[in-house]
C-alpha cells in the first residue's frame, strides 16, 4: 500500500472527526436514556400521589354521607356511602400495588391499612347502632371521637407518604436537568471539533488537485503541436497523391493498377465512368468479380506481364460496363515499387468499341457488295467509274480491271446517253434516282433491260462526292412479269366469270381474293373483301371456332380433313344473314405459303327444295292418312310398298303380312282371279286400273270396295309408281237401293202436296217432268216436257213479262231464284204456281243445267189475300181511333185547363163573401144563420177539393207515361213519411216490406200509393193501435201481387163493385172526410200500366186493396 | 210615388176585392193599383194608353199577376216585362187559381219570381196574402234599379 501525503493527511483528518460524532452520539444516547428512566419515575410518583388522595377522599366520602344520613335520616344518604365502601378495598390495593418499590413507603402503607379498616368498621358499627338503639345512640357514637382519632391518624399518614413522594420527584427532576446539560456540552464541543477537521481535510486536498491540473495542460499542448506537424505531413502527401490522380483522371484513355492478385488498386475517372461504378465499387475487385466476359484470360495475361516483367500490348478484350459490352485495347506492363520488385500491374486501355463496330460494318457491306447479283457501281460527279463489284461484272461483262476509271457513257447505248447527264444532274442536286426502268449495253454489246438506282454518295463534311448506282438486269423479270400479267389476266377472267363465289385465303385466314360471284352472292364488295379476316366476313358466328381450329390444325400437322370434300356449311351475308352453302376447299403452296381457295355455291333454293319434297312427301303421307279411303303405292311393276293407316285399320292386318302381293289374303276368293287379270293388265298397259270388288275387314265381313289406281309416270311417259284408292261404296250401294225405293213414295208425296220438280238441261233444251209437274200444268204427259220456249208461254199473261225478265235473267246470273206466278189451265180455270229454281255451274261457273219445283199454292194465295184485306180494315180502325183518342184527350185537357182556372174563381169569391159577411155582420144573425153562412163556406171548400180531385183524375189519365224500374218499398216509406207529418200525433204500426220493385211511372205510381196509403192512414184513423202493411205475393200463376192492409173500418163486400167508381163513398162524410174520387184515381193509374185492381174486406174488420203491376224487366 | 206600389194585375173583381181586402185585414197599407187585364198592366208599366205620360221613375215594388186575363194573358205579360230593359228587375209573383204543371213550367220559364195558388177557403186566402206582403214588401230586397 502506497499513499500520497495528502491522502494520509485527509485521512486522518476524517477519522478524528469519525471519533467525535460517535462520541457525540454515544453521550446524546445516554442522556436521552436517563430522562427517559427519570419520566418514568416522576410518572409513579404522581400515580401514587393520587392513589393516596383517592383513598383519603374515599374515606372521607364514607364518613360525610354516614353522618348525613345519621342527621337527617334520609336514605339518599347511604347511597354514596355504600358506594364509598365498596370502593375503599380498590383504593387501598392500589396504594399497596404502587408502594411495593420502596421500602419506607411500604412500610408506611403497612400502617395506613388497617387504620382504614378499622375506621369503616367503626362508620358500619355507628350505622348498626342507628338501626337498634336509635338517632341519639348513633349521634353519641359519632361525637364519641373514636371516629375521629382514626380520620385523623389516615391524614396523617397519607401527608407523610406525599411528602416523601414530593422530596423523590424533587430528587428525580434535579438529576434529569443534570444530565441534559451534559448531554448539550458533549454535542456542541463534538460537533465543533468535527467540523473544524473536515474544513482542514477540504484545504489539503484542494492544494493537491491544483497541482495535477498544471501538468496536464502541458501535456494537451505538447500533443496538439505533434497533431498538427502530422496534419501537415499528411496534407503533403494528400497533394502528391492527389496530383497523381488527378493526372490520371485527365488521361481520354483508361488507367488502372493491379495488384499480383489482380485486384484493382487504382482507377482513374475514365473507368469510373465507363464501367459506371464509383471508384470505391470498384478498387478491391477483380475483373471476375466484376463479370468480364473473358476475365480468365485477362489474368492469365497479367500472370504472364507478372512473370516475364514484360508488357503486354495492343490486347483486345471485352469489358462489361453499364452500358453493355464494350471493346477495349489494352497495353499491360509490370508496376515496380521501389526496389525494383514487381507488385502489380499497370494496366492503360482505349475503347475501341466504335471503331469495331465500324469496321464490322464495312466488311458485311463490302460482303453484300460482293455477294449481290446486282451492279453496283460508284462514280465520280464526272461520270468516271470508281468501283465495279463483281455483280457489275456478271451484268455487264466487264471485269473491275477493266470497268474502273472508264467513263460511265460506255454502258449506254448511243439513243440513251442524253440519260446520263440528266442522272448526273440530279445527283448533283443531292437527289436520287429510284428503280428507273431503261436499257444498257454489255460488253459483247447485247442490248439488256435493267432497273437503275443511283444515290448520291457524300464525304463526311457532306459534300456530294460522286454516286453509287445499282443495276439490275431485268430483262428475265419483263418476259417473266408479262407471262405473270397474262395470267393473272385468264385467272381473272375466270374468277370474274365464274358462277361459283371463289374466295382465297392465305395462311392468317386473310383473304386475298373475292370473286364478282362472292361480291353477289355476300353482299361484300372485292375491295372491302380483300385483306379482311375469313372467319370474320363470311362464317357465321357459330362456325368461327371449328374454321380457326381446322386452319390451325393444318398449318400444324399439314392435314385437313375439310380438304378437296364437298362440304354444306352455313354462310354469313353482309346483313347479316345466313344462307347454306356448298363449298370445296383446296389448297396449293404460293412462295412456300399455303394459300386456301373455297369455291362456293349458294344451294339456298336446292335445300328448299329438299324441303319442300320432304315437307310435301309428309303431307302427302298425312293426307293420305287422313282421307277416308284406304290408300297404298305400288311400284311400277305392281309390288305395293306403303299402305295408309286406313287399310291396315280396315284389314286389321300389319304392313308385313301386306308387302308385295300380302293383298290377295283381304279379297274374295272367287273374285281374285279376276281382280288379278285386271290389274296385271293394267299393269302391263300403264292404263288407270278401276273395278269394284270386296275387300274382308278386320270384323270378317266383305265390304264392297270401288278400287282406282293412277299410274304416276315419269318425264319419259314411264310409268315410275302407282297410286291406288279402295273407296268403300257399301253404303252408297246400300243407299241407291233404297232411293230407288223411296223415289216411288217422294211421286206420291209430290202428289198430295201439289208439287212437281223439274230439270232443264241449257245444253241440249231439253227438260225432265216430274208426273205431277203435268198434273199441275194441266198437261197430257204424252206431249212429253214443254220446251223452254213453250214453257214461257205458260204463265198467265200479266206475269208472263216479269217470268220472261226474271227468268233469263237468272240463268245469265247463273243464281236461283223464285217466283210466284199464275198459269191458265186449258179449262180456263187461273192457279197460283209458287215457282223455285236451283241453278248447276259447271267448274267455270256457267249454268248448265237447272233443277226446281213447282207448286200449286191458289188456295194459299187466296186465305192469303183474304188476311191481308182484314189487316188493312184493322189498321185503318186503329189509326181512326187513335185520332179519336188524341182529340179526346186534348178537349179532356183544355177542360182540365179551364176547370184548373175558372171552375175554382168563383168558390173563391162564394167563400170569401160569406166570410166577409159573416165579419162584419156576425153579430146581427141568428146562430141558426151564421151556420148557414159556415155551410155555404164548407161547401164551398168541399166543391175546391172535388175539383182538384177531379183534376188529379183528369191528369193521372192524361199525362204521358214513361216507363222505369221504380222501387215501391221507399215510395210508400215517402208516402208514410208525409202523413205521420201531417199528423204528428197518431200513432200507426206501419210495416213495408223491402225490395218491392216494379216497372212504370214513378209519379203515378206515387199518386197509387198516395191514394191506398192515405186511405189505410184515414180509415184506420178511430183506431187505437192501428196497423198498416204493404208487402206482395205470388199469386198461382207466378204474377206478383201488391197489397196493402190495414185493420181499419172497412167495407161490405157487397159493394166492392162500386168501391173504384168516381165519387163513390162508402162512408158518411162526417165519419171519414174524401171526395170518392181516389180509388178511380187508383184504379185508373193501375189500368194504364195493363195491371189489376181488386179489394178485399169486411166492415170493421180492414180493408185490403190488390194490385199488379208489370213485371220489373232485368 | 214615394211608397212601394203593388200593381196588382186581376180580371175578377170578386178577386179583386177579396185580394184587397185580405191586404187590409192584413195591415198590408202601400198603395195598390189595379190592373184589369193585360194591356192595361203593360200600359201603366211603360206608360202607354190610359197611362201616357205616367212617371216611369215610380215602378211598383211588386206585381201581382193572374194567368186568365183578357186580351193579353199572364205569359205574355210576363214575357214583356221580362224583355223590357225597363222593367226586367220587377219582382213578378203569379196569383193565380191553377197548379197545372205547364202553367208553373211557363211561369218559372219566363222568369217569375214566385207562384202561389189562391185557396178557396178565405181563411187561407189570408194567411197566404199575409205571408207574400211581408215576404216581398219586408223582407226581401229589390233590385237596386227601383232606388
Amino acid at each position: 500500500m502506497f499513499f500520497s501525503p495528502t491522502e494520509r493527511k485527509v485521512q486522518a483528518a476524517f477519522a478524528l472527526s469519525f471519533i467525535c460524532l460517535a462520541i457525540i452520539g454515544t453521550v446524546s444516547y445516554l442522556s436521552v436514556a436517563g430522562l427517559r428512566r427519570d419520566a418514568g419515575l416522576a410518572a409513579h410518583t404522581h400515580e401514587l400521589i393520587a392513589a393516596l388522595r383517592q383513598l383519603l377522599s374515599t374515606v372521607t366520602d364514607a364518613e360525610t354521607a354516614q353522618r348525613g344520613y345519621i342527621i337527617t335520616g334520609e336514605e339518599k344518604y347511604l347511597e354514596p356511602y355504600r358506594a364509598a365502601t365498596e370502593r375503599v378495598g380498590g383504593d387501598l390495593q392500589t396504594v399497596r400495588e404502587l408502594t411495593a418499590d420502596h421500602a419506607a413507603q411500604r412500610h408506611q402503607t403497612g400502617l395506613l391499612a388497617p387504620l382504614v379498616t378499622e375506621r369503616m368498621a367503626v362508620l358500619e358499627e355507628t350505622l348498626g347502632r342507628l338501626g337498634t338503639e336509635g338517632f341519639a345512640a348513633a349521634q353519641a357514637a359519632i361525637t364519641g371521637g373514636r371516629g375521629k382519632e382514626l380520620h385523623d391518624r389516615i391524614r396523617r399518614i397519607v401527608a407523610a407518604m406525599e411528602g416523601t413522594e414530593q422530596a423523590l420527584l424533587r430528587e428525580q427532576e434535579e438529576r434529569a436537568g443534570r444530565s441534559s446539560r451534559r448531554a448539550r456540552a458533549v454535542i456542541i464541543g463534538g460537533s465543533a471539533l468535527a467540523l473544524t477537521m473536515v474544513a482542514v481535510a477540504l484545504l489539503v486536498i484542494g492544494r493537491d488537485f491544483a497541482g495535477g491540473r498544471r501538468a496536464e495542460a502541458a501535456l494537451r499542448q505538447a500533443h496538439a503541436e505533434l497533431e498538427r506537424r502530422v496534419a501537415e505531413r499528411t496534407a503533403e502527401l494528400e497533394g502528391q497523391r492527389g496530383e497523381l490522380q488527378l493526372i490520371m483522371d485527365s488521361v481520354p484513355a483508361l488507367i488502372f493498377y493491379k495488384d499480383l492478385d489482380h485486384c484493382l488498386v487504382q482507377v482513374n475517372h475514365e473507368l469510373t465512368r465507363l464501367m459506371g461504378m464509383t471508384r470505391a465499387e470498384l478498387v478491391g475487385r477483380t475483373n471476375t468479380q466484376l463479370g468480364s466476359p473473358e476475365a480468365a484470360q485477362y489474368h492469365r495475361d497479367e500472370d504472364e506481364v507478372i512473370a516475364t516483367g514484360q508488357p503486354k500490348r495492343h490486347l483486345i478484350e471485352p469489358l462489361l460496363t453499364s452500358a453493355g459490352v464494350r471493346w477495349l485495347q489494352t497495353d499491360k506492363i509490370p508496376r515496380r515499387d521501389a526496389d525494383g520488385r514487381i507488385v502489380g500491374v499497370i494496366g492503360f486501355a482505349v475503347d475501341i468499341t466504335e471503331r469495331r463496330h465500324a469496321e464490322e460494318q464495312m466488311a458485311r457491306l463490302a460482303a453484300i457488295v460482293n455477294s449481290s447479283d446486282d451492279a453496283i457501281i460508284s462514280k465520280t460527279l464526272e461520270g468516271i467509274i470508281t468501283s465495279w463489284n463483281p455483280g457489275a461484272e456478271k451484268v455487264f461483262g466487264y471485269s473491275a480491271a477493266e470497268a474502273v476509271g472508264k467513263p460511265m457513257l460506255m454502258l449506254f447505248p448511243p439513243e440513251r446517253v442524253q440519260e446520263e447527264a440528266v442522272i448526273l444532274a440530279r445527283i448533283g442536286r443531292g437527289e436520287s434516282v429510284t428503280h428507273f426502268e431503261t436499257v444498257r449495253v454489255r460488253r459483247d454489246g447485247r442490248l439488256m433491260d435493267v432497273s437503275v438506282t443511283i444515290s448520291p454518295i457524300t464525304d463526311s463534311a457532306g459534300q456530294i462526292i460522286g454516286a453509287s448506282k445499282i443495276a439490275r438486269d431485268i430483262t428475265e423479270q419483263k418476259r417473266a412479269d408479262q407471262t405473270l400479267r397474262d395470267s393473272e389476266a385468264r385467272k381473272a377472267a375466270v374468277l370474274d366469270t365464274a358462277l361459283d363465289c371463289i374466295i382465297t385465303m392465305d395462311r392468317d385466314g386473310r383473304i386475298v381474293e373475292f370473286n364478282p360471284a362472292a361480291e353477289r352472292a355476300f353482299g361484300h364488295s372485292r375491295s372491302e373483301a380483300i385483306g379482311a379476316m375469313m372467319a370474320d366476313l363470311v362464317i357465321p358466328p357459330a362456325w368461327r371456332e371449328r374454321h380457326e381450329r381446322g386452319l390451325a390444325h393444318y398449318l400444324a400437322t399439314g392435314e385437313g380433313t375439310f380438304l378437296g370434300k364437298l362440304l354444306e356449311l352455313p354462310a354469313l351475308r353482309a346483313d347479316g344473314s345466313e344462307f347454306p352453302a356448298e363449298i370445296a376447299i383446296n389448297v396449293m403452296e404460293v412462295n412456300g405459303q399455303p394459300m386456301f381457295t373455297a369455291s362456293l355455291r349458294d344451294i339456298t333454293e336446292r335445300v328448299q327444295a329438299a324441303a319442300a319434297l320432304r315437307e310435301r312427301e309428309e303431307s302427302f303421307r298425312t293426307m293420305a292418312n287422313s282421307i277416308p279411303q284406304l290408300a297404298w303405292n305400288a311400284r311400277a311393276d305392281g309390288f305395293i310398298f306403303w299402305y295408309n293407316q286406313r287399310w291396315y285399320d280396315y284389314t286389321g292386318t300389319t304392313p308385313a303380312q301386306m308387302e308385295g302381293w300380302g293383298w290377295q289374303s283381304v279379297h274374295d276368293p272367287e273374285r281374285l282371279s279376276k281382280v288379278m287379270e285386271q290389274w296385271t293388265g293394267a299393269i302391263a298397259s300403264g292404263q288407270p286400273f278401276e273395278m269394284e270388288f270386296p275387300l274382308r275387314g278386320a270384323d270378317g265381313k266383305f265390304r264392297r270396295f270401288l278400287t282406282r289406281a293412277q299410274p304416276l309416270k315419269n318425264a319419259a311417259g314411264q310409268v315410275v309408281q302407282w297410286f291406288g284408292t279402295n273407296t268403300d261404296v257399301d253404303e252408297l250401294k246400300r243407299v241407291e237401293d233404297s232411293l230407288r225405293k223411296s223415289e216411288a213414295s217422294l211421286a206420291d208425296a209430290q202428289s198430295s202436296a201439289k208439287m212437281g220438280n223439274w230439270e232443264l238441261d241449257f245444253a241440249t233444251q231439253t227438260g225432265t217432268w216430274s208426273a205431277e209437274m203435268f198434273r199441275l200444268f194441266d198437261r197430257d204427259p204424252a206431249l212429253g216436257v214443254p220446251s223452254f220456249a213453250e214453257f214461257e208461254t205458260l204463265p198467265h199473261p200479266d206475269d208472263r213479262e216479269s217470268f220472261a225478265r226474271l227468268h233469263p235473267a237468272a240463268v245469265a246470273a247463273g243464281r236461283s231464284f223464285e217466283q210466284d206466278f199464275r198459269v191458265i189451265r186449258p179449262d180456263g180455270s187461273i192457279r197460283w204456281i209458287a215457282g223455285r229454281a236451283e241453278m248447276i255451274l259447271d267448274a267455270n261457273g256457267n249454268p248448265v243445267r237447272m233443277i226446281g219445283t213447282s207448286q200449286d199454292i191458289t188456295e194459299r194465295k187466296a186465305a192469303a189475300a183474304v188476311i191481308h184485306k182484314l189487316n188493312a180494315e184493322l189498321e185503318q180502325r186503329v189509326i181512326e181511333r187513335t185520332a179519336q183518342l188524341e182529340a179526346a184527350n186534348k178537349e179532356l185537357e183544355a177542360f182540365s185547363y179551364s176547370v184548373s182556372h175558372d171552375l175554382r174563381a168563383p168558390l173563391r169569391g162564394i167563400a170569401g163573401f160569406s166570410q166577409a159577411l159573416d165579419e162584419s155582420c156576425g153579430k146581427r144573425l141568428e146562430e141558426t144563420e151564421r151556420g148557414y153562412l159556415s155551410r155555404v163556406r164548407a161547401a164551398a171548400e168541399r166543391m175546391g177539393q172535388l175539383i182538384d180531385d177531379l183534376l188529379d183524375l183528369a191528369r193521372v189519365s192524361r199525362v204521358e207515361m214513361v216507363r222505369q224500374p221504380v222501387d215501391l218499398s221507399a215510395l210508400a216509406r215517402g208516402v208514410v213519411a208525409d202523413l205521420q207529418q201531417q199528423a204528428p200525433a197518431r200513432v200507426v204500426a206501419v210495416e213495408i216490406a223491402d225490395g218491392l220493385e216494379a216497372e212504370g211511372d214513378p209519379r203515378l205510381l206515387r199518386v197509387l200509393l198516395e191514394n191506398l196509403l192515405g186511405n189505410a192512414w184515414k180509415f184506420t184513423g178511430k183506431h187505437a193501435q192501428p196497423t198498416i202493411a204493404f208487402r206482395s205475393l205470388m199469386d198461382d200463376s207466378n204474377q206478383q201481387v201488391f197489397l196493402i192492409r190495414d185493420d181499419g173500418s172497412g167495407f161490405d163486400m157487397q159493394y166492392a163493385g162500386k168501391l173504384f167508381g168516381a165519387f163513390q163513398r162508402l162512408h158518411a162524410l162526417a165519419d171519414f172526410p174524401g171526395t170518392g174520387i181516389g180509388l178511380a184515381t187508383v184504379q185508373r193509374i193501375v189500368h194504364r200500366h195493363g195491371g189489376r185492381v181488386w179489394a178485399e174486406g169486411a166492415v170493421g174488420r180492414g180493408a185490403t186493396f190488390f194490385f199488379t203491376l208489370p213485371r220489373l224487366l232485368r | 210615388m214615394s211608397e212601394k206600389t203593388i200593381l196588382l194585375v186581376e180580371d175578377n173583381p170578386d178577386d179583386e176585392e177579396l185580394t184587397l181586402m185580405a191586404f187590409r185585414q192584413c195591415s198590408i197599407l202601400n198603395p195598390v193599383q189595379v190592373a184589369r187585364d193585360g194591356v192595361e198592366a203593360l200600359d201603366f208599366l211603360f206608360g202607354t194608353g190610359a197611362h201616357a205620360g205616367r212617371d216611369l221613375a215610380a215602378m211598383p215594388a211588386l206585381i201581382l199577376l193572374d194567368l186568365k186575363l183578357p186580351k193579353l194573358d199572364g205569359f205574355e205579360v210576363l214575357r214583356q216585362i221580362r224583355g223590357d230593359a225597363r222593367t226586367k228587375l220587377l219582382p213578378v209573383v203569379i196569383l193565380t187559381s191553377s197548379k197545372e204543371d205547364q202553367d208553373l213550367v211557363e211561369s218559372y220559364f219566363l222568369g217569375c219570381n214566385s207562384y202561389i195558388r189562391k185557396p178557396v177557403d178565405f181563411a187561407q186566402f189570408l194567411e197566404a196574402t199575409r205571408q207574400l206582403g211581408m215576404y216581398w214588401l219586408l223582407l226581401n230586397e229589390p233590385p237596386p234599379t227601383q232606388k
